[in-house]
Parts: structure tokens; sequence; C-alpha cells
């Protein structure tokens, strides 16, 4: 498949992407070597993932369970377009929970619970996004302070 | 060689003011080490890299993070440093391997103007970016004019829709249909049970007077009871006003008392990504799965890899998204498909750009469903207020959420079909190519792969026995077709009303990254349109599956903020003298329940015939089910057996 693709992805992107979510992402680079379009997708998504989770914590900590719902649905949205499968799958978990249902969205559960669940999962949540940008960060030759260039500092 | 080099670097390198890359370049300079390298040139008015492979291999990744010296010098370019021409005397000096690089405000031992070096505008450096001959003076004149020109046609299309709009109107009382805007009253329970939940009622087995409230686990719901909330459409009209909706419930409720109803419409969309809907317990989320169509078919890049339809003038299309990784994303398929994509960031500016009356006439809108200060939904019904008409123009729900409530909640709201997400490129033009047959030139050489056959074709006579109205349906793709839009189009990106997550970004981009990336909004900002080179493009015009891999070089690239596309063909305006009861045909098919799509794409060549939203519908409603396409389509029913 990577023949095909050309993108030459490492064999390890099936553990952190939907590789054909994320090739057809990189096919609208349209040959760019410096991947202007991908790579400052994937940059912007980690600035939205950062407050998104910054938001999750404090949603948890005001128990605001509509507001956890919202945040893993939009979230969802994101990582599932870029083809991070599993920070989507949790996402799409704490969307249901958020909104009083069991994490596959079927049965009712109680606030108690799903505040519980949903503070279990956001520690596994963020594992699983950390795994997925510090790979995408290696592929796409990203070092950590890039994304804040755009801030004035000194170096 | 100028051994003084460091001193100049860190007095003002620490200000703010100065972009990172020039700075970083600015102490790459001062560091001696490197001088065999790259150093300042004699005069210290320019710097030269005199051993390229060196520099990119121990150079750039030291100071820069990355080994690549193209992207270093497009970045330079990027910044407006010019490389300088090599003289004899120089290559006598520094060797043919040299590369000199200038910019005015960038000098040895002289920092303070390093904040004048700045990226460059948009327009000079998209320009600078597809390497455009720097006419651009002539080119501003011409694009003025065009622009002028444009305008002047734009107002004139309006106005002339207008016309039609109203008259279509007025035709559809005259004859009886009273067809009115979609309600989303049905969504009130003080109204009682809502008709349009039965099929969901019996595709849940649930005895009819179940609370129609059930798992209000999705956005969607809560959509729903946002909009039950702040009503956005007046209360209902009397009962005989809403023939179409009444069909559509009426359809919907045979079909649900049929245990095995399908839901043609979305479930053709949502085979197009070939996702499997089992709908069959609603409660049970069915969010797209990327993985589910990963096993079948030749890979995505055979499929995208081929050309964006031929567009008669590319499409107009309104992304409503609030997501802005999708929002890029969606932006960037569009103009990849040839499209002219314009954008809001929630239902509000959604409204607001539609209803814009300076803005442009949106060929289609894509709706997200969940959105901040207004769902899409809601942000739809408002727009149906204005314009009935389901398909002026077809807005298209975006959503991962497609239980059956969810789905009449978008017809409801006017919406006429939906692209399940996270949606594919060719997802994207399928539906587009769906939706927007008019713009799509029909004599294309490789019409094989067209995904629609010729107009009006032998489907139009397959129409399901709906309505007598549904009858003329034919006509309305073989209508002839107005000359109405320019054949310029004015590619700008629609900056006259804020958007303001774009903004942001784009602000960014004056600093972003060192690869001379910048980012994927502004590129888009800089609009599209490889409508020229789309529609001047090759005769294959659909990318199909099955088609072999075609990396195809033209097109992506913003290549200046304007761009023109020559339509070669007269463009098509809204429906044609025919239209009318084409209109009312689609939606009362539509309203059928679930509009049926011609099984456009995927299905490839031996869709042939079919492939258009009548002989869907046809299909769909005779047969229930299909068995004869593209094995990648997995079917959306409702198995409520």
């Amino acid at each position: 498949m990577s023949d095909e693709g050309g993108f030459d992805l490492p064999e390890d992107a099936v553990d952190y992407v939907d590789v054909e979510t994320f090739e057809q992402i990189l096919e609208m680079d349209d040959g760019d070597i410096d991947r202007e379009f991908s790579r400052g997708l994937v940059l912007g998504f980690f600035e939205q993932a950062d407050t998104t989770f910054e938001e999750m914590n404090e949603s948890i900590k005001k128990k605001d369970l509509q507001q956890l719902s919202s945040l893993g649905h939009f979230l969802k949205g994101s990582s599932a377009t870029l083809g991070l499968f599993k920070v989507r799958d949790i996402c799409e978990k704490i969307q249901h929970l958020g909104a009083l249902k069991d994490e596959k969205g079927t049965a009712d559960i109680k606030e108690d619970e799903a505040l519980r669940q949903i503070t279990k999962l956001l520690p596994k949540m963020k594992e699983d996004y950390a795994a997925a940008e510090s790979w995408l960060k290696k592929y796409f030759a990203v070092d950590d302070d890039e994304g804040e260039e755009d801030q004035p500092r000194s170096i | 060689m100028e051994g003084e080099g460091g001193k100049g670097g860190n007095s003002t390198l620490t200000t703010g003011n100065t972009s990172d890359f020039v700075k970083k370049l600015y102490r790459m300079l001062s560091e001696k080490q490197h001088a065999h390298v790259v150093r300042w040139s004699d005069n210290g008015g320019s710097f030269i890299v005199f051993d390229n492979a060196e520099f990119t291999k121990n150079v750039l990744p030291q100071h820069f993070k990355h080994s690549n010296f193209a992207s270093f010098v497009r970045q330079l370019n990027k910044y407006d440093f010019h490389k300088v021409r090599a003289t004899d005397e120089s290559l006598i000096q520094n060797g043919d391997q040299a590369w000199e690089f200038v910019h005015p405000h960038f000098r040895f031992g002289d920092d303070s103007n390093l904040e004048g070096i700045k990226r460059k505008a948009p327009t000079q450096r998209n320009k600078k970016d597809s390497e455009e001959p720097p006419k651009q003076d002539e080119t501003k004149e011409l694009i003025a004019k065009l622009q002028a020109r444009l305008e002047q046609v734009c107002a004139q299309v309006d106005t002339l829709e207008d016309l039609y709009h109203k008259t279509v109107s007025h035709m559809r009382f005259m004859n009886g249909s009273g067809y009115m805007a979609p309600q989303m009253h049905p969504h009130h329970p003080e109204h009682g049970m809502p008709i349009h939940l039965s099929p969901q009622i019996m595709a849940h087995q649930i005895p009819p007077h179940g609370p129609p409230q059930i798992h209000p686990a999705t956005p969607l719901q809560q959509a729903e009871r946002f909009m039950q909330q702040h009503p956005p459409i007046p209360p209902p009209p009397p009962p005989h006003h809403q023939n179409g909706y009444v069909d559509m419930n009426a359809n919907g409720m045979n079909n649900a008392g049929n245990p095995a109803m399908n839901l043609s419409g979305f479930g053709n969309t949502a085979a197009q990504s070939g996702v499997p809907l089992h709908a069959t317990d609603p409660q049970i989320s069915t969010t797209f799965r990327q993985e589910a169509r990963r096993p079948t078919g030749p890979r995505k890049k055979s499929a995208s890899g081929g050309l964006a339809p031929h567009w008669k003038r590319p499409p107009k299309i309104l992304l409503v998204e609030d997501d802005p990784t999708c929002r890029k994303i969606g932006l960037k398929f569009l103009e990849a498909v040839g499209c002219l994509p314009f954008y809001a960031c929630d239902g509000l500016e959604g409204i607001r750009k539609f209803q814009d009356p300076n803005g442009p006439h949106y060929d289609l809108v894509l709706m997200d469903i969940v959105m901040p200060h207004l769902d899409g939904a809601s942000a739809c019904g408002e727009i149906r207020k204005e314009r009935p008409d389901m398909k002026d123009p077809p807005v298209v729900a975006m959503t991962s959420n497609i239980r059956t409530t969810d789905i009449n909640l978008y017809f409801n709201s006017g919406m006429i079909d939906v692209l399940p997400k996270p949606f594919t490129r060719d997802g994207l033009l399928q539906t587009l190519q769906k939706w927007l047959p008019h713009l799509q030139t029909s004599t294309e050489p490789s019409s094989k792969t067209t995904a629609f056959p010729p107009p009006g074709g032998a489907k139009a006579s397959n129409f399901p026995q709906n309505s007598p109205n549904s009858t003329p349906t034919q006509t309305q793709q073989q209508g002839p077709q107005p000359a109405s839009a320019s054949p310029v189009l004015k590619t700008e990106y629609d900056n006259t009303t804020n958007s303001h997550a774009e903004d942001d970004i784009d602000d960014d981009d004056e600093m972003n990254g060192r690869n001379g990336q910048h980012t994927p909004d502004s590129s888009v900002g800089g609009m599209v349109a490889s409508s020229s080179a789309v529609s001047g493009g090759g005769g294959v015009s659909h990318p199909h599956a099955g088609h072999p891999p075609q990396q195809h070089g033209h097109g992506h690239h913003p290549s200046g903020d304007y761009a023109f596309g020559e339509s070669n063909g007269p463009p098509g305006g809204y429906g044609g003298p025919g239209g009318t009861g084409g209109v009312e045909g689609e939606m009362l098919s539509a309203s059928a329940g679930i509009y049926t799509p011609g099984l456009v794409g995927l299905g490839g060549p031996q869709l042939g015939g079919m492939a258009s939203p009548r002989g869907g519908v046809r299909r769909q409603l005779d047969a229930g089910i299909h068995d004869d396409y593209d094995s990648r389509i997995k079917r959306m029913r409702y198995n409520a057996t």
C-alpha cells in the first residue's frame, strides 16, 4: 500500500492513524515536500486537542457532563478527520457518557457513574493522544517548540 | 569569513518582532564554524551557501531542525529574499555550486533592520509560491476589470434567480402542490406525536405511542432539544400547505410498515463512504468508521488521484463547520475537486453569509450539525424560510449522527442529503456531483467514468409514482440552461465577513513554522479555483475507485489570490425553464423519505445508466434494496426484522 501511496509511512503508522484517512490528507499536499497543508492541519489539531483537554479537565471539576459530552463530540470530529482512531473512539465514549449513556451510547447511566467513567477515560485518552502526537511530530519533523513559534519569545 | 559575524548577533535578536526564521538565519550566519559552508558575502549585503549538500546535511538541522534545502529556499522566498544571479565573477569567486541570497534589510553586522523582514503579503506570497511570472500590474488591472464585470454578472444572475424562484413558488401554489418550507414543528412535543418519527419508531419496534425522545445521547438530539426550546421557525401553516412533507411522512410510514425499510437516500450516501449503517438499533451510535471501508476496493489513492470533474464553473460551496480541523480539510477537499469553497464557523455565521446580499450565490451548502451558537439543522431551517426549494441550494448535512431521528431532523429542516463524517474526498465529490449536475459538463470524452449519465436519461421515466408532479422531472436536467453565470470567476476568499477562527490562524501564519508552511486555511484563503486547470484538464472527470492511480499535477495550489476559470460550456444556472417540475419532483422524492441519490460514483462504470437521483429513487422504492453495485458499498438498512 505504501508503495502505491508513495507516502512512505513508517510501518508503525497503523498503530496511530487510520492509514487511509491519513494518506488522504497527505495527498492534499499534492506533492509539496514541505507538507504545508497536512503539517499545518496536524499542528492546528495539536492546539485544538490541548485546548480541549484543558476544557475537559475544567468540566470534570465542574461536573459539567453536558459540556464533556460536547467536548467529546468536538474532538471526535477532528481526530476522526485525521484518522487518530484511538482518540476518536475514546472521545465518542466521552460523548456518550457525558450524555448519561453508557460508553456505547445504549443504556442510561447515572451522573456519578458517567463522571467516574469519564474521569477514568481521560488519562487513557491523553496517553493515546500523546502517543499519536509524538508519532505525528516525528513524521512531520516537528520539534516541540514549533507550535509556539508565532509567539514572540527570546531565543 | 567575516570574523566578527557573531557580534551583531544577539542584541536585537531577542526582541519579539523579528520573525524566528530571520533570527535563526542571522544566528546561523553568526557562527563561524560553518563559514566554509555558508557565510556572509564579502560586502555583507548577502549571504552565500557554498556547499549545498554540506549545508543541508549539517547546518540546516542544527539551526532549522530540518534538512531540506528546498524548504529553506522556499522559506527565504517567503521572506522576500532573492537569489542573486550568478555572474562570471561570482562563479569564479564562489564556485558554481554557490547559492547567494539577498534581502535589503538583511546585512552583516546590522541586525537593526531585521524586524523589517516579514513574510510577504498573501498575494505576493502565493504568487511566489507558484512561481508566477511577476506581471503584477497588468494582472491587477485585469483582475480589477474582471472583478467588476463579475460583480455585474453576479448581480444579474441573482436577480434572475430570484425571479426564477419566485416564479417557481408561484407555480407551485397555483398547481396545488402547495409546497411549503420545511418546518421544524414536528419536533415540538406540543404538536403531539410527531409524524416524522414513525419510521424511527417502527425501526425500533417501539409502540407508536412511545416517547419520541428516547435516546438523547447524541449531540443531534441535543440540537433537537435546542430547537424545541428555540423554535427557529414560526408556527406551522395549515396542514394542507405541507403536502410535500405530509407525503414524505406518509411515505415514511409506509416504508416503516415494511420491516425492511430502506433509508435509501442516506444509505447511498453512507454507502458511498462504504460505511455499513446498522441503523437497526438507533441507539447504537453510527459514527462512521473509516476502517470499515478499508479492506475493499482499490486504494484510495487511485480514486482520489484522479482528476476533479469538469465543472462548467467551479461550484461555490459554503462549508459551515465549527471544528477548525474538519473545516480545513473540508475546504481543502473542496478545493481539490475544483470548487470554490467558502466557510462559516457556526450556524449563525452560516446564515449570515448565506444571506449576505453581497456574498456569493452558493451552489451548495455543506452544513455541520452540532455547532455552537446555532446548530446546522436550525441554520438550514432558517435558510429555507427564504429559500423553500430544497435544491436552492441543496444543503447537505455533514455529520456522524445518522440515526433515524437525526435524519428526520435533517430532512425536516430542509436538508437534502447527508455526507457522513469524517468524509472522504471521493464521498464529497460524489455528493457534489449528485447535487450539482447542472454544473457539470455533460459532454465529456471519458463519460464512462462520469457518474452522471446523460441528463434526463431513461431513468426519468422510472420515477416513482409519488405524485403526478413528479413526471416533469426529466426535463430538469435537460432543459436549456440559461447562460446566466459569468464564465469568469472571482476566486478570492470570502473575507468580507469575519470568520474569526481563520483570521486568527492567518495572523499566526505570519511566522508559522520554519519549514515554510503556512496554515491550511490561509492556503485556502489564496483560494482555490484550480478551476482553469480543472476544467481545462484532461477528459477524465471522475475519480473512480476503479481507475488506475493517476496523479495529476495540476490544480490544487492556490496560485494566487485570483484565479480564473474559463467556463467551457454555457454555465448552468439554476434550473432552466424546464426546471420547475424537476425541482418539484426532486423534492417529492426527497420527501419520500429519503432522497435517493443516484449511486453516484462509487459504483463505477457498471452503474452506467442508473446513476441519477431519480433512477435511484425508483430502484429504492421498487426493489427496496440494491444488490448490484460495487461491493464497497454497504447499505444502510432498517432491519426491523
